[in-house]
């Protein structure tokens, strides 16, 4: 359990200088998504930091939330005025989220056998999971192949479209194990994998919304602007368009 | 990445004119109605605004035929990448 929660602290760490990256770009930009996604980071923080302290409660509360919280970024930065299945995906959030905690319920006062209640109530949780990664998955890849071939778009930006892409299908995988995750005390292969897993997730996640610079040089070599770098005066600009 | 040079872009494949002049064209079209904003400081409503307004009356000043559509389909390129406003 030491080594588990030593892991988490790390998380919970990648997860604050990740919304410290994502808070400074917000502060340079204004943009409200980003903030959206400032608070996401940091649910999701606060829910490892219960998981360590071991109160499943508060874990699974904040756990959803943020699952909730990614949803309506993902709806604000990929679906403004395009048909979305944000709606259907917050209802079925909501209705993951109530059974997670009445499987919670049931589990606490041994209403069913502890083992099969926490495996029903893992098979919720890895629903939220499976919810978010897909839909980040299509909205991103949907996205990214929009303008893959466009010259104008920077190949770090391109990157961190794949790195989103990445991650998403980490928490496919997340959610198609999260039931397989044994009791308290125990392990499994499911919790090791899990475990590798989260560590690619959360990994991506932080190099996509931090993208330091020796990625963003990486991504851009040999990479040559199509755009000029000298301004047009306004009567060019005119005289261009005629 | 100056987002504005994704559209000028774009809009110069609509228009059949010169990209650096669209680039330009776009860029001071945001200045125009967002004075005290940077291309990257523009949100997806913001962006919107300005080819609905700005921009309009912008190539309608250099004489841009089919101005509507135009109009129309650099707004339906923005719904499509709307996303490069926060990823880029």
């Amino acid at each position: 359990m030491y080594q588990a929660a030593i892991i988490f602290i790390i998380f919970v760490a990648v997860r604050l200088i990740t919304g410290g990256a994502v808070f400074i770009n917000w502060r340079k930009t204004g943009k409200k998504n980003l903030l959206i996604l400032l608070i996401y980071f940091l649910v999701n923080a606060n829910s490892l930091i219960f998981l360590i302290l071991e109160n499943l409660w508060i874990y699974d509360l904040s756990s959803i939330t943020a699952l909730i919280v990614i949803l309506v970024f993902i709806d604000r930065t990929f679906y403004k005025d395009r048909t979305s299945p944000f709606k259907l995906l917050l209802i079925l959030s909501f209705i993951l989220g109530g059974l997670v905690i009445a499987f919670n319920l049931i589990r606490e006062f041994s209403i069913l056998q502890p083992e099969v209640a926490f495996f029903i109530h893992n098979i919720f949780i890895g629903g939220l999971f499976l919810i978010y990664g897909s839909w980040s998955l299509i909205a991103s890849g949907k996205s990214l192949r929009s303008f893959i071939s466009s010259q104008a778009v920077e190949p770090w930006v391109k990157g961190r479209y794949k790195l989103v892409i990445f991650y998403s299908c980490s928490i496919i995988i997340v959610g198609l194990l999260t039931p397989f995750t044994p009791l308290e005390g125990t392990i499994n292969w499911s919790l090791l994998i899990l475990t590798v897993v989260n560590v690619l997730r959360i990994t991506g996640e932080a190099l996509a919304w931090i993208m330091p610079n020796f990625l963003k040089k990486y991504y851009n070599r040999g990479y040559i602007s199509p755009v000029m770098i000298e301004e047009l005066s306004e009567d060019e600009i005119t005289e261009g368009m005629i | 990445m100056n987002i504005t040079n994704y559209f000028g872009e774009y809009l110069s494949k609509l228009t059949d004119k010169d990209p650096r002049a669209c680039r330009g064209m776009i860029r001071i079209a945001v200045k125009e109605k967002f004075p005290n904003k940077t291309p990257e400081q523009l949100d997806y409503n913001e962006l919107k605004e300005v080819f609905n307004t700005t921009l309009k009356e912008r190539l309608e000043r250099v004489y841009i035929t089919n101005i509507d559509q135009i109009t129309e389909e650099i707004t339906l390129y923005l719904v499509k990448n709307q996303s490069l406003l926060t990823m880029a």
